[in-house]
């Protein structure tokens, strides 16, 4: 305890912190870099952002691509989008499969065709979307095209305006199916 | 008297207990649905809507059951895998996969979501130890589990065919339904392999019975029943036991601990309500009815210095002999539109190897039938997502073309008890209560993979003789955990050092302490759904009781 005091009182006193070396601000530099890094990759682990304004675009073009035929209703008219959107956004695997998906997408089609995904042309978006369906299971493609291709169908066949024309021809309640014995109308 | 469970058996136990003048405490953990609230089917979005089960975790998120060690599946085993068309495989890895425990918990129980089957198990099913070595014999006789099937027909309304595979019976049942033309254009498929495709024995009104309303066939049972045909135990026994004005049934009720006095005799229950209050309820006599997973769970967790090993536990049966329906599921499409989303869920059955049998390496049974509702076919979204692959303008057309073609066959055997299928406590688990969670044990062994193997052989080769196209969809317990019928961990038998309760349903050692769900059942019935035998038998366990209680 007695031999702590004079050291205090000099540093109280004013006096000039010791200078540091080339070598200790590289060592601080060095450690300061890995620090941030680490944050970079927790913080994309933990907290992966949402889709900026081109990987919505991007992610529209993607909808396009799947739900697209002839005779069938525009998905932006049965909900699919923010339905979607938030479930994906509401857990962080989500998050990061939407966020990585997107990227992977642009990726993908810039090298095939030297531009983004919502750039292409519809056969050229179906190729990299094809590209996705046929990956390797595990991988990011794979699991990308999995979760937004079959929930986005699901949604989109689950709306009224889609069913109704398929031959569906009301909800199980009230009516019921009293005619399931016989041969389907038509 | 306090019944733990508002499940089949919990609630079959109670109406026959009340019948009788008994006053009757139900302990429900769950909660009581309103089905015009909870499970209408009559919103534009239905193909979306799932049974409304309480959330897989509990308030706290946490889980509110535990699995074991996954099992290895092998590569032979490809073939029989789960898998649709347009998703792959369902299961990436070479593990069996615990999908969910498939157990609602509320009043009326996994009736609220079952497919309304009310089969009578065929009498070699009770001895299949004496009649193969294989699992355990039942001590009681068939004939007199049929007494008691035909009191529980009586109660549910259940309408069955005539069916020589299925002794019993009798003019109490009602009219059959008739088969759906979906299911008529795959009975030349049943004959081929040597079955015949009859109407399944249901639990499903055909007609109004006990001031309910006929079924309008919409093929909603597995989501709910919102008009109330389906014979589920809300809508059967608890109206009957609550006429008795004895019946005093608590929800959001969590049974935490089985009270045992010093001569190790029960005392009554302690429940935690949602507040997280504990209650005692003294009691003469305690009927256990949580189900196969969570009736060991309580009397695992009941720990006295007159059972230090759990209640119930001494010879550490309890838990032990857990049984499963094994089942397998083909989908394939009709060359013409059927539109197999109108009907019952199950609505044809075939018994043929229904009874219990020497087959290709193994020793059983398995029951085969039309399962299309019950394979989730409700509308184009599933067709979309699950039958048909791709995506974009060849999707669209392929969807348009095969909706309403899809056909289902199903296959559920027999599964007989081994040593690393059971429930036990996890370790390091615990729920709001406190209470360690239960962990389910679950593998296949050698003769219910060989099973498998002929179940689905076999439902292919219906399809195919039926003129199907190619499997678009296989669903295998051979890679998922899906169970629903879970059944014998607290089996009843002649012998206590390998069963917990007696040929009567009351614990070994525990003179007032019984059974009446599937924890009581010693085998698991060649392929019928179990609802009808776990009725009957709590029925049958409540009359013992009251005889019992009558002579002090």
């Amino acid at each position: 305890m007695r031999a702590d005091k004079p050291e205090k009182a000099a540093v109280e006193g004013g006096a000039p912190p010791p200078t540091a070396s080339r070598r200790d601000m590289f060592r601080i530099a060095v450690g300061a870099a890995a620090v941030a890094a680490g944050l970079a990759v927790l913080r994309r682990v933990l907290l992966p952002g949402s889709l900026d304004a081109d990987g919505r675009t991007t992610l529209e073009a993607l909808l396009d691509t799947l739900l697209a035929g002839e005779g069938v209703p525009d998905w932006r008219s049965t909900g699919v989008m923010p339905r979607l959107a938030d479930e994906l956004a509401a857990r962080r695997q989500g998050r990061r499969a939407l966020v990585e998906g997107v990227a992977w997408l642009d990726a993908r089609a810039r090298e095939a065709h030297g531009r983004t995904f919502r750039a292409l042309p519809p056969a050229a978006r179906a190729a990299v979307v094809a590209s996705a369906e046929r990956s390797a299971p595990g991988s990011l493609p794979h699991y990308f095209y999995r979760v937004v291709r079959d929930r986005a169908v699901e949604l989109h066949y689950a709306h009224p305006s889609v069913w109704r024309p398929l031959g569906l021809p009301h909800a199980p309640q009230p009516e019921g199916y009293p005619d399931f014995a016989e041969a389907p109308p038509g | 008297m306090v019944v733990v469970g508002a499940g089949a058996g919990g609630l079959a136990a109670a109406w026959r207990l009340t019948a009788a003048g008994m006053r009757v405490v139900v302990l429900e953990g769950g909660r009581e649905y309103r089905p015009e609230r909870d499970y209408p089917q009559d919103q534009d979005d239905f193909q979306l809507r799932a049974f409304p089960f309480d959330p897989v975790e509990d308030e706290r998120g946490k889980p509110r059951f535990a699995f074991g060690p996954a099992q290895a599946i092998g590569p032979a085993w490809d073939d029989y895998r789960s898998r649709n068309a347009a998703q792959g495989r369902f299961v990436d890895g070479d593990r069996r996969q615990y999908q969910v425990y498939s157990h609602v918990r509320g009043v009326g129980g996994s009736t609220l979501h079952f497919q309304g089957e009310a089969h009578r198990f065929h009498p070699d099913s009770l001895r299949m130890h004496t009649l193969f070595g294989a699992g355990a014999d039942w001590p009681l006789a068939w004939e007199e589990l049929d007494r008691y099937y035909a009191i529980a027909e009586r109660r549910i309304g259940v309408a069955a065919p005539d069916n020589p595979l299925r002794p019993g019976g009798g003019p109490h049942l009602l009219p059959p339904h008739p088969l759906s033309y979906a299911s008529r254009q795959l009975a030349h498929g049943f004959t081929s392999v040597g079955a015949t495709l009859r109407a399944n024995a249901l639990a499903i009104l055909p007609r109004p019975f006990d001031r309910r309303p006929a079924c309008n066939y919409c093929n909603s049972c597995t989501q709910g029943c919102p008009i109330g045909d389906k014979g589920s135990a809300d809508v059967t026994f608890l109206p009957a036991a609550r006429a008795t004005g004895r019946l005093d049934l608590r929800t959001g009720a969590q049974a935490v601990e089985v009270g045992v006095g010093r001569d190790g005799r029960c005392t009554g229950v302690v429940y935690r309500e949602p507040g997280g209050a504990r209650v005692r309820v003294a009691a003469r006599w305690v009927v256990l009815a949580a189900g196969a997973v969570e009736t060991p769970r309580l009397l695992l967790c009941s720990r006295s210095r007159a059972h230090p090993d759990g209640l119930g536990n001494g010879r550490g049966q309890v838990g032990r002999n857990l049984t499963e329906s094994l089942t397998w599921t083909s989908v394939a499409l009709l060359p013409a539109r059927v539109d197999s989303f109108r009907g019952v869920p199950i609505d044809g059955s075939a018994w043929e190897f229904a009874v219990p049998h020497r087959g290709d390496g193994w020793v059983g049974g398995f029951r085969l039938a039309t399962a299309h509702g019950a394979a989730e076919l409700r509308g184009p979204s599933a067709y979309a997502q699950r039958l048909v692959p791709g995506f974009g303008a060849a999707h669209a057309r392929r969807v348009r073309e095969t909706f309403g073609h899809a056909v289902a066959v199903l296959a559920v055997g027999e599964w007989l008890p081994n040593p690393d299928t059971a429930v036990d406590l996890d370790r390091w688990r615990g729920d709001a209560a406190g209470m360690p969670l239960a962990r389910i044990r679950s593998a296949l062994g050698e003769n219910e993979r060989r099973l498998l193997r002929t179940m689905a052989d076999t439902t292919r080769e219906v399809l195919r003789a039926a003129g199907a196209g190619e499997v678009v969809e296989q669903t295998s317990a051979l890679d998922l955990f899906a169970a629903a019928h879970v059944l014998g961990t607290c089996r009843v038998g002649s012998d206590p050092e390998a069963s917990v309760a007696d040929a009567e349903g009351f614990c070994h050692g525990v003179a007032n302490l019984a059974f009446a769900d599937g924890s009581a059942l010693p085998s698991s019935g060649c392929g019928d759904s179990p609802f009808l035998t776990i009725t009957a038998m709590a029925i049958r366990t409540a009359d013992r009781l009251i005889e019992r209680a009558r002579r002090g």
